[in-house]
């Protein structure tokens, strides 16, 4: 609502501000300019300001120490666990060392051998089938008949997907015409 | 009147920036920052308080809201805390917060378009705003207290009125006392672009303000 109580159409600032930008000096219209900006009233900011910044801050450093509090138990449980099996390795080193007897590792790989046969002796009657069916198969193979069907068969399906694809392309651009 | 000075300065021809390769542009700026980056939190205090009116100032200019202003204020201090271990003390520490407060203004008045919101300073009572203390600061007669106070509101209304962009360069030039090149590096625009908009922008207030009725004096200005 424009104030109608006062002749508000001059200012010296404003008209010294104007008449620099006429006279097309930049610095001049600058600091004119600058000297009338000075008119607008102070944007100060709200007290309080600083603390609640600091506030925030100091919020977001104890949910950045939360987030990586998981972490770092876990590095300490992983450290104490290490620890832990350090104080044990004197007593595990006897049995360790145990182990490492060949007599020990031959007879170990022996049973696995073994272990390994007697599954295939398992698997004897699916090989036997699978050689039957494998039988049957080149015996149908070697039978002329047979491979004249089978080439038959291929050529009329072959054919028949020909046709298909190009039924296909017949309707697909028919109806791109139409759309 | 700091602004009005370092202006003043400017225009009659200050506007060199130290080259690159000195040590520090702000060395009390850059003391406070490395403390703050190893967790001082006085020194991270200091910073705020120190530049607290500068980034607020220009952020309530840009966005027209108290409240709003404060919170993306508050969050441009956040974002300087987490990026402060990458501070470049080459930069001006109040330049550095200044575009940090640039970004996080323009992508609020991106997603929010706050462009034609009015100017909110809160309960404004006659004898009591912004606009009338500056009016009775000084010893003006009556008539001439509520001529500045109208130039103060009409300004203020223009200056809002005017493009997100034009605002911007206007006030980090002439309400911050800003010079071309740090203008350049805080909106990163090119140099040339920054002065033309500057003209531009102050060519638009004026005709914002003849339309709000301001025209020069008659007589000879005094």
């Amino acid at each position: 609502m424009p104030d109608t109580r006062i002749d508000r159409r001059t200012d010296p600032r404003f008209s010294r501000w104007l008449a620099a930008e006429a006279g097309g000096e930049e610095a001049a219209a600058e600091a004119a300019f600058a000297r009338l900006f000075a008119a607008l009233p102070p944007a100060a900011a709200p007290a309080g300001f600083a603390d609640r910044v600091m506030a925030r801050v100091a919020a977001e450093q104890a949910s950045l120490v939360r987030a990586t509090w998981p972490l770092e138990r876990a590095a300490l449980w992983l450290l104490a666990a290490c620890a832990a099996a350090l104080s044990f390795l004197p007593s595990w080193l006897p049995s360790l060392w145990d182990r490492l007897d060949p007599a020990t590792w031959a007879a170990g790989l022996a049973t696995l051998l073994v272990r390994v046969a007697h599954a295939v002796a398992t698997l004897a009657p699916l090989w036997e089938a699978l050689s039957r069916v494998a039988r049957w198969t080149a015996l149908a193979a070697g039978s002329p008949q047979v491979v004249a069907a089978v080439a038959l068969c291929a050529l009329l399906a072959a054919t028949a997907g020909r046709l298909l694809l190009g039924l296909l392309d017949e309707r697909s651009s028919g109806h791109a015409q139409v759309g | 009147m700091e602004a009005v000075a370092a202006m003043t300065a400017l225009a009659l021809g200050g506007d060199e920036r130290p080259a690159e390769g000195t040590p520090a542009a702000d060395p009390e700026g850059a003391r406070l920052a490395v403390e703050a980056a190893g967790g001082s939190a006085e020194a991270f205090r200091a910073i705020v308080e120190r530049h607290q009116q500068t980034v607020y100032r220009l952020v309530l200019r840009m966005v027209r809201d108290a409240a709003l202003a404060e919170d993306i204020a508050q969050e441009t201090f956040l974002k300087a805390y987490r990026a402060l271990p990458g501070y470049d003390p080459r930069w001006k520490l109040s330049s550095w917060l200044l575009k940090i407060a640039h970004n996080a203004t323009i992508d609020h008045l991106r997603r929010q378009r706050l462009d034609t919101t009015p100017l909110d300073f809160g309960p404004e009572s006659e004898g009591t705003s912004p606009i009338d203390r500056i009016a009775d600061t000084s010893v003006l007669g009556a008539e001439q207290q509520m001529r500045g106070k109208a130039l103060a509101r009409d300004l203020q209304a223009a200056l809002g009125a005017l493009d997100a962009p034009y605002r911007e360069l206007l006030l980090l030039r002439f309400q911050e006392g800003m010079a071309y090149q740090d203008i350049a590096e805080v909106t990163g625009l090119p140099l040339g672009t920054v002065k033309v908009r500057l003209h531009r922008g102050r060519k638009r207030l004026a005709e914002l303000m003849a339309a709000r009725g301001w025209a020069p004096e008659t007589g000879p200005p005094g």
